[in-house]
């Protein structure tokens, strides 16, 4: 959804990246972003972290192997060329060799290898590397990843956002890397260090003036603020006091910020996390242990009147569970299109008979509190939509997250609103709710819809190894298509996250890991007035 | 002792306040009443309030959490007082959100002065250390900030009405307890009330028959306001996110759509003026009542 102007703008941006002569080549470097974030960083160690808030930051301070460009394809970074074996058994990793930490020290195979050990042993997607066996080093400037079995997925889980390189010097000292102190102090080989952090306030990365690639980063410095009331953020996107807001995800924040004459909004960089609103269903339970009876509830609901009249348009449907925009999404699944007849029918041949009432079933929902938009109101929304099927539906409030997580990961539920995000490949972050050896109780994010289907189980691990491209994709388009009709869940949308960028700035992040991939491109085109 | 009953004492008792005359006192009151403009029209307010939630919803039988139209539908022939952000209507927000509104400010404002009054006639009739022991108790509850104690009780036991209700209760006793303690004693050692005991009357006798009945115009005062109070109460609760979300009342209506209000005005505007009317009937109300038991007054 890039306006024309936004377009233009990315189009230029292009041009300069691409090295033809711009016009204001005098204005492509140096000056200051400001970038509003709501995202507090515990640390800034995206190995031993996962989430948006860590991630961003951690892109810039560290380099990883590989980044990614909007298309899904795979582009050298610190790893200038790379080369799968023919049996899928091993990656060989060629470093560039003028990359150097922030302290001084080179980049060497040995960071590498301690690198991918540690995000192995501490990162909490323990899919993303499971096949790792060990990493070889038989140079400083080449690493050779064995693993247990082909793992297609381990290229992604080379992004930015997912493999900084650590210092093996600095982290290699014995203490525990989840907790190790220069979390908070990185070293690492990014475009940008970390110069100050003001706990909760905000904190700056400054311009790497040894950074690998010649020419970059364009800026000298970013300073990420801290902004927990969204109001106030908003106020100072329009005001020019921040230039980036990421993440925005509320569909009156976005109607706002593009109503802004200085800001240029898009939807642009989050194909990579691929976040999913749906509704779950607690398949173990009575009456929804009835696959029936789960399907009649996608059919009573309708997904069109949710994203056009509940979210304002602003959202993208979503049918199944790997996320639009990925190149692995299966379009033509049961779509579960509003239906009442079909819905009532169902309900009538699972046996659930109305009473006096007209109630067939009285079952509760919850929701993730604090995502109105795209949790509580659909949850309120579906209680008046399910009584037209006779089924009586009671909202049932968390005051805080951990409550919500604590029910859903108990299995104390019947149907729940739920984000998950996919993190680009489904090994990654979309197995997990499937498998049938992830029905963790207390876990959350775990397969908490206790779904279980042997054939599901077989196609997700002969996927995970399947080398071949085209014959990956057929069977994640068969698992959409099993999953979808079994519905242990009701796919709703993709979550709209959008980005907020100043006019004048270009080399916008617009990537699939956007803002969580080094903003080394970024620069002002038409630098502020000050 | 012996031959005196006490039940002739307590007969005269009310007798012995300067304010009786010929006619009942509760009579006499209720001619006060009448005669202050305020009251009279605060009473009229939350009699059309209290007939329009309880009749309303034989009028227009539409469920306030039924989608009954487009979202942000502003007021217009389909919906009087338009929809809300998922289509709800407005006007059957009010009258349905009107009975469990004005429900919960009754029943926790019979909670409060429950509680208030027992705390309160305990310590100021027997004083010493059950005094001391309950004025503990009450200021322990004092110091906290009271909006904040709901919230969590609410947090803890859960976002129901009956929660809600009486955390409310539980949480703004303690200022009918101060009341009532000062009244009992002020009264207990007055001269009636020696002669009801020399007369044989036992402490629960003299609590229920004799001290409290002289003691109870500041109380009903006191329990009128505290109803508004109650409303507010849960208003501020629901704002907070901690309503009932599947009961409709005002404070609810105006919780969920604040984030709305630039989109969509009346569906924040109405409740709100519907809590403010509300509010304002019954402080009038409270103000006559008042007025009317005080004997200062009633002799003009």
């Amino acid at each position: 959804m890039l306006s024309k102007r936004s377009l233009l703008v990315t189009a230029l941006g292009a041009a300069v990246m691409l090295g033809l002569p711009g016009p204001s080549r005098a204005q492509t470097a140096g000056g200051t972003v400001v970038i509003g974030s709501t995202q507090v960083p515990r640390h800034f160690n995206g190995a031993v972290q996962s989430g948006i808030a860590t991630a961003m930051p951690s892109a810039q301070i560290f380099a990883s192997p590989l980044r990614y460009d909007d298309n899904w394809n795979p582009k050298p970074y610190l790893a200038e060329s790379w080369k799968v074996s023919p049996d899928g058994l091993s990656v060989t990793l060629n470093l560039v060799k003028n990359a150097v930490f922030h302290d001084g020290q080179p980049v060497t195979s040995e960071d590498v290898a301690f690198s991918i050990i540690a995000i192995k042993a501490n990162h909490p997607f323990q899919t993303m590397l499971a096949a790792v066996d060990k990493v070889e080093t038989p140079d400083p400037y080449t690493a050779v990843i064995k693993l247990s079995h082909p793992h297609p997925a381990l290229l992604l889980a080379m992004s930015p956002a997912l493999m900084p390189i650590l210092p093996k010097h600095v982290y290699g000292d014995g203490q525990d890397i989840k907790t190790h102190p220069a979390n908070l102090k990185p070293v690492g080989s990014g475009p940008f260090r970390l110069t100050e952090y003001k706990q909760g306030e905000f904190y700056t990365l400054e311009k790497f003036d040894r950074f690998f690639i010649k020419g970059r980063p364009k800026l000298d410095k970013i300073v990420v603020r801290l902004i927990s009331d969204p109001n106030a953020m908003m106020v100072s996107a329009e005001r020019g006091e921040v230039n980036i807001v990421p993440f925005v995800s509320g569909v009156r924040d976005i109607a706002r910020l593009e109503k802004s004459p200085n800001l240029t909004v898009t939807d642009k960089g989050f194909a990579g996390i691929g976040p999913l609103n749906w509704l779950a269903f607690n398949t173990k339970k009575k009456p929804l242990d009835d696959v029936r009876v789960r399907q009649a509830i996608g059919f009573a609901a309708n997904r069109d009147f949710i994203i056009d009249k509940l979210m304002g348009g602003k959202a993208t449907a979503s049918t199944g569970p790997i996320a639009p925009g990925s190149l692995l999404e299966e379009k033509k699944v049961e779509t579960y299109k509003f239906d009442l007849a079909k819905a009532t029918k169902l309900l009538d041949e699972a046996g659930l008979k109305p009473d006096a009432e007209g109630t067939r079933a009285t079952l509760t929902i919850d929701y993730i509190p604090g995502a109105d938009e795209q949790q509580r109101n659909i949850a309120e929304y579906l209680r008046s939509q399910l009584k037209k099927v006779g089924l009586k539906i009671e909202v049932r409030a968390a005051s805080d997250f951990p409550t919500w997580a604590q029910r859903v990961a108990n299995h104390d539920f019947d149907l729940t609103m739920d984000t998950v995000f996919n993190w680009g490949d489904p090994v990654i972050g979309v197995d997990r709710t499937y498998l049938t050896s992830n029905i963790r109780k207390g876990i959350i994010w775990s397969n908490t819809q206790q779904y279980s289907n042997p054939k599901v189980d077989e196609i997700l691990a002969k996927a995970a190894t399947e080398t071949s491209p085209e014959k990956r994709k057929a069977l994640y388009s068969e698992f959409q298509k099993i999953v979808v009709s079994d519905a242990p869940i009701y796919f709703v949308n993709a979550t709209p996250f959008y980005n907020a960028f100043s006019k004048g700035l270009s080399g916008l992040p617009t990537t699939i890991w956007g803002v969580m991939s080094p903003l080394d491109e970024l620069y002002w085109a038409t630098p502020p007035k000050t | 002792m012996s031959t005196l009953d006490p039940s002739l004492i307590v007969a005269a008792a009310p007798a012995a306040l300067p304010a009786a005359k010929a006619a009942s006192p509760t009579k006499a009151a209720f001619r006060q009443f009448l005669r202050s403009p305020s009251g009279v029209a605060g009473a009229a307010m939350l009699l059309v309030l209290v007939l329009g939630t309880l009749f309303g919803p034989l009028v227009y039988p539409v469920d306030p959490l039924d989608i009954a139209g487009l979202p942000f539908t502003p007021p217009s022939a389909d919906a009087l007082l338009g929809t809300d952000y998922l289509g709800r209507d407005i006007l059957a927000g009010l009258i349905h959100g009107g009975r469990a509104t004005l429900m919960v400010g009754a029943v926790a404002a019979l909670i409060t002065i429950s509680i208030g009054v027992t705390v309160g006639a305990l310590s100021g009739f027997f004083g010493g250390w059950i005094d001391s022991a309950l004025v503990k108790i009450a200021e322990f509850f004092q110091v906290l900030p009271p909006l904040l104690f709901a919230m969590v009780l609410v947090t803890l036991f859960g976002q129901k009405l009956t929660t809600i209700t009486l955390a409310i209760g539980a949480v703004s006793w303690t200022a009918a307890a101060r009341l009532t303690r000062a009244e009992f004693m002020r009264l207990r050692d007055l001269d009636f009330i020696k002669a009801s005991r020399a007369a044989g009357a036992g402490n629960a006798h003299l609590i229920l028959r004799v001290v409290l009945p002289n003691a109870l115009p500041p109380i009903i005062v006191s329990a009128t306001l505290a109803i508004g109070v109650a409303i507010l109460f849960e208003g501020g609760l629901s704002f907070l996110g901690l309503g009932d979300p599947n009961t409709m009342s005002w404070g609810l209506m105006i919780g969920q759509n604040r984030n709305y209000v630039l989109d969509a005005w009346w569906a924040v505007t109405f409740p709100g003026a519907a809590i403010f009317l509300a509010v304002l009937a019954i402080s009038l109300v409270g103000d006559g009542v008042n007025d009317a038991v005080n004997p200062r007054l009633r002799r003009r």
